[in-house]
């Protein structure tokens, strides 16, 4: 300013003097008006339109334009008045671009200047200067009134490029400072996403709902819609989640069939920056980006991204966003899933709970007391839910019913037979048939309902009070034994074969006399088949041994029972570790 | 946890949903619903009035997303109108501003709808 300043006191020396300034204050006026302008404003593009507007509205000028440098050689068209608009944006080569005031006077003056320039008839470059460096360009045409420009009109333009450098250097820092900021808020708002479904998800534990959430955020912050989640189940891509009309049936089952999953890779596919074959593949189907899902250097799944809707193709930051977006998402789906997996076990146990804590209840909580006699029967199930029964039935004061069973398999299955056997056998017992009825319709119960593999060994006896008779049958049941104060004892085989393995099968019913103080017990195999550490099975004669034993004094059938039960602990450690334990004792007092 | 209703007004043949509160991921559903609603019943021409819009994530801007498609074949649009300086952001950041109408007031919105019947 203050070289214009200058100059105009010493061209015009005579007239300051004379005070003829008049149009001259004129012109003073109106740079300090413009220097105020542009000062004012950060907006590039107002400040480039006032450095045009203002000398084509003093001097008339049909034409111009504002060029900015884009680096030594080249120049970008940045604003244009009175030419067309398209070339706006527009850059071209510009070597040594002149560090004075360039007017061109005939056609010669163009031999070293841009062919724009002789184009669009430009008559003077003006450069603007900031620290000696020709940043750009004010470039007018003719005046339309009066040809050429005199030294004062040169000197004003010049001094309005000069005031121009630094207003427009500071709206560049502050048009790249605005970008810097956007840029800046972008990535908040992809780590506010980021944050806010990583929060969601760990709520989440329903796949359904997770990907819910993922396809919000991922429409929202990449602006787009058609996309469809693929994961890995068994090592076969499934798809999980689509969304949008591009992706059929068809094309979907096409692309994951093309390989995908076969070759993994970790880190996201670009597909115009792949090999010619697939790009051609996936663009067929409208895909653009393939997005691995990574737990533990482990591909799960794949997001597959069609375009964004805004046409824009994909960022460094928005690559960097998806592929964080894809790893939170595939860690909750496998959440999830395990999530879903431990709920079922847990329904499982619970149900395994439940059955148990049924079956129990089908077997007799108190002993009856019985005159002369003395029972005792104990079970104590195996970690699982088991198939051993036994019952303890009065039919009247004279006749009590005693039953022993075994339900092949174990869990669920065997607890549901055992039940079923309960029902027929409290059923039958009430309609007067013989043990040999009530067995032969067992057995057909039995055979109905259930598949040749299933069946149950069963021992049912009835005593006599009055007559001290024990009639029985045993149905494949390991068998009971009953001894004598003497020392003897006789085995209980007589009856027929296993419950359900054929129908209408006849059974046999066998006799024995109840002398005083003997005693009859019944096991389940989980009694013989118990193993010792070495896996010796207890075995028939040791329960022989023990039971001829333990009867040579009077002894109460709970007490032997819980002895038994004892000495099987000793021989085996864990006797119920793979089986029921059931034994149900039966003694004439002396 | 913040608030977030959906109310509707229904003029003719356009729908307007007031939000209220926060849209985000969690509460995302609830908007979806309401627009769900609309497309099942065929209204079409949707105004979402922001005026008591108090914070929108992209999880929430989703949402204009998942339906946009859908509702213009069907021959309707998404307008959008009252929008706080504070949610314009979210939207412009995001480039929303291409893809959808935005006006000052729900009656510019009415009344583009009503030239363009």
């Amino acid at each position: 300013m203050s070289d214009y300043l200058n100059s105009f006191r010493l061209r015009n020396q005579e007239k300051i003097d004379s005070n003829q300034m008049d149009p001259r204050h004129l012109e003073l006026s109106s740079l300090f008006e413009f220097s105020q302008t542009l000062n004012s404003s950060l907006d590039l593009k107002s400040i480039l339109d006032s450095l045009l507007f203002v000398p084509m509205g003093r001097m008339m000028i049909g034409k111009g334009m504002v060029l900015l440098a884009v680096n030594e050689s080249a120049c970008k068209i940045a604003t244009v008045k009175g030419l067309p608009a398209d070339l706006i944006g527009s850059t071209f080569e510009f070597n040594d671009k002149p560090g004075d005031v360039v007017l061109i006077n005939s056609d010669s003056d163009y031999s070293n200047l841009p062919e724009i320039f002789i184009k669009n008839k430009i008559k003077l470059l003006i450069p603007i200067k900031s620290m000696n460096q020709v940043t750009g360009m004010l470039v007018l045409g003719q005046k339309l009134l009066a040809p050429g420009f005199n030294e004062d009109e040169i000197h004003f333009l010049s001094s309005i490029g000069n005031i121009a450098a630094p207003a427009i250097e500071n709206a560049k820092v502050f048009e790249k400072l605005n970008t810097v900021n956007r840029q800046l808020d972008h990535k908040i708002q992809e780590l506010n996403t980021l944050f806010e479904i990583g929060n969601e998800l760990n709520r989440l534990f329903d796949q359904k709902e997770i990907l819910k959430r993922l396809s919000y955020s991922l429409m929202g912050q990449m602006l787009i819609n058609q996309f469809f989640v693929a994961v890995k189940t068994d090592n076969t891509l499934k798809v999980v989640y689509k969304k949008g009309s591009i992706f059929s049936e068809e094309n979907i089952n096409k692309c994951l069939k093309s390989g995908i999953g076969k070759n993994d890779f970790q880190t996201p596919l670009r597909i115009e920056q792949t090999e010619e074959q697939l790009k051609n593949k996936f663009c067929d189907f409208g895909i653009k980006i393939i997005v691995p899902m990574v737990v533990q250097d482990q591909v799960r799944g794949y997001i597959f991204l069609g375009s964004k809707l805004n046409k824009t193709g994909f960022s460094e930051s928005d690559v960097e966003f998806l592929s964080t977006l894809a790893n939170i998402a595939i860690i909750s789906i496998e959440n999830a899933r395990l999530f879903q997996e431990t709920l079922e076990k847990k329904r499982l146990e619970e149900e395994l709970n439940l059955a148990k804590n049924i079956q129990t209840k089908l077997l007799p909580d108190t002993m009856p007391v019985i005159s002369r006699y003395d029972v005792h029967g104990y079970n104590i199930p195996s970690k699982s839910v088991g198939g051993d029964y036994f019952d303890i039935i009065k039919l009247n004061n004279d006749e009590f019913i005693f039953t022993i069973a075994d339900v092949s398999g174990k869990g669920m299955p065997a607890s549901l037979l055992m039940s079923n056997l309960q029902a027929g056998l409290h059923t039958l017992h009430q309609e007067n048939y013989s043990l040999a009825e009530i067995t032969f319709r067992l057995n057909n119960l039995i055979y109905k309902n259930t598949s040749i593999e299933k069946y149950i060994t069963f021992f049912i006896a009835k005593l006599n009070i009055p007559q001290n008779k024990i009639f029985y049958v045993n149905a494949g049941h390991n068998p009971p034994y009953l001894f004598f104060k003497d020392g003897n004892y006789e085995e209980l085989s007589t009856g027929g074969i296993i419950l359900g393995m054929m129908a209408d099968m006849p059974y046999e019913i066998g006799e024995l006399q109840m002398k005083p103080g003997s005693y009859l017990t019944m096991f389940t195999d989980g009694v013989t088949e118990a193993m010792s550490p070495d896996d010796q099975p207890f075995e028939e004669f040791r329960v022989i041994d023990f039971f001829k034993q333990e009867i040579a004094k009077p002894v109460s059938c709970e007490q032997i029972n819980l002895k038994m039960i004892e000495t099987l602990y000793k021989f085996a450690g864990d006797p119920t570790k793979d089986d029921d334990i059931t034994i149900l004792t039966l003694s004439r007092k002396e | 946890m913040s608030g977030f209703e959906v109310s509707r007004n229904d003029y003719d043949h356009i729908s307007v949903l007031y939000l209220s509160g926060f849209l985000d991921a969690h509460t995302a559903p609830k908007f979806e619903d309401g627009l769900q609603k609309l497309i099942k019943e065929e209204r079409v021409k949707i105004i979402v009035n922001l005026k008591n819009l108090d914070y929108i994530s992209s999880a929430g801007l989703g949402v204009f997303m998942g339906f946009i498609e859908e509702i213009r074949e069907k021959g309707g649009d998404i307008k959008l109108s009252n929008l706080s300086p504070k949610v314009f952001k979210v939207f412009d950041l995001l480039g929303f501003p291409a893809l959808y109408e935005i006006y000052e007031d729900e009656i510019q919105a009415k009344t583009k709808y009503s030239e363009t019947k």
